[in-house]
């Protein structure tokens, strides 16, 4: 009897879990993973450039840390997260193991900062285009967004020193 | 009669002090009629002269110093393999061209994307990259020692990280410089980038050119 209980609740909790992760892919917004993600964008690639950088906002509305370890799209061969250090005005960019995700504390990716660096594009990236984009967090599981395309300058809280407006 | 010629010579010796005090105050202090440039970056008063080089500009033809001569150049050295601070930065100085070009203050001005990479961009590739952010940008690159030299004289630090591999990035300053008509360097450009800023500092610094 016992058994069959954890059983069955088992199955309802997967049953459900699934339910949010595919609210969450459908909005890229889900209150039970509990990280938001506002305006995931990827400026379109240059002639002759075959990576690429997605930025977006990420809000983590639950009471516990997460943090961002991944990322994956069939747009590229690979996918990694980067940082850029600025040191006496160096630009240095380097891959990172996570993205940390308090409550409170927006992480922001964004030009001249952290972003998803999508390497070897299968092809390149047209402003107007949209792509799926998933997320791996290593509490809330995996999220589906869309990243939109922008051209260069056209792109959305790239401002330097500007508040995104929400 | 001593006494009133004592307080004469108090009298006198503090006019006198008076006077060298206030002279030398305005002699020390920069005159107020010419303040500092104040820019978003480094201004030089004393224009630094760059050494003669020689790189590969975006149709294959050598680039010396003297094409910097009867025009203003803005400067950029980085790569294209850069997914993040070079197309930010080239979009910045688009920005900056074509608001100078609005006001039809663009006819002497020129910009530069100097690629620390040979290994990756070709000056064919440059042209094609630097052409996609604005038509009036063109490219170079050159041998590794050639672009070293110029980067030095430009305060302009890169280093080409090898060891990470077919996908290696490259550390590179994030200075717009600014190099005047006489082919010297006037300005740096020290990021954040702002490209209303960009234009105003530019202004300044041609007015006082």
């Amino acid at each position: 009897m016992n058994r069959i209980f954890i059983y069955l609740t088992a199955l309802i909790l997967g049953v459900m879990s699934g339910v949010h992760l595919a609210s969450a892919h459908e909005h890229g917004h889900d209150r039970e993973v509990n990280i938001a993600i506002e305006n995931p964008w990827a400026r379109e690639s240059p002639p002759t450039v075959t990576n690429g950088a997605v930025y977006m906002r990420l809000i983590n509305q639950g009471a516990e840390p997460d943090r961002l370890i991944g990322a994956s799209t069939e747009m590229a061969e690979k996918v990694g997260l980067h940082a850029h250090l600025m040191e006496e005005n160096v630009m240095k960019m380097r891959a990172v193991e996570a993205i940390e995700v308090s409550p409170g504390e927006p992480a922001v990716l964004e030009p001249g900062g952290l972003h998803i660096m999508l390497i070897d594009l299968k092809e390149p990236l047209k402003a107007g285009q949209r792509f799926p984009l998933t997320l791996h967090f290593d509490q809330a599981g995996e999220v589906s967004v869309e990243v939109t395309v922008h051209k260069p300058g056209e792109t959305p809280g790239s401002g330097h020193g500007h508040k995104h407006h929400h | 009669m001593t006494r009133g010629k004592k307080i004469l010579l108090f009298a006198l010796a503090g006019a006198v002090a008076l006077t060298l005090g206030s002279w030398l105050g305005q002699a020390l202090i920069p005159r107020t009629t010419e303040p500092p440039l104040d820019i978003a970056g480094i201004y030089f008063p004393e224009p630094r002269a760059i050494e003669d080089f020689t790189l590969i500009d975006q149709s294959g033809e050598p680039f010396h110093r003297e094409r910097f001569e009867g025009k203003w150049t803005f400067l950029y050295f980085g790569y294209t393999y850069c997914p993040d601070a070079c197309p930010m930065t080239l979009a910045e100085l688009s920005t900056v061209q074509r608001e100078l070009a609005q006001r039809d203050l663009d006819q002497d001005t020129a910009y530069l994307f100097i690629s620390v990479d040979p290994r990756r961009d070709t000056p064919k590739q440059l042209g094609k990259y630097t052409a996609y952010f604005n038509p009036e940008f063109q490219g170079a690159t050159g041998r590794p020692d050639e672009l070293a030299r110029l980067a030095q004289d430009l305060a302009v630090m890169y280093r080409v990280n090898a060891d990470e591999g077919e996908n290696y990035t490259v550390d590179h300053s994030s200075t717009v410089p600014l190099i005047g008509p006489d082919a010297r360097l006037h300005a740096l450009f020290t990021p954040p980038h702002d490209p209303q800023t960009l234009v105003a500092d530019f202004l300044k610094i041609r007015e006082r050119y």
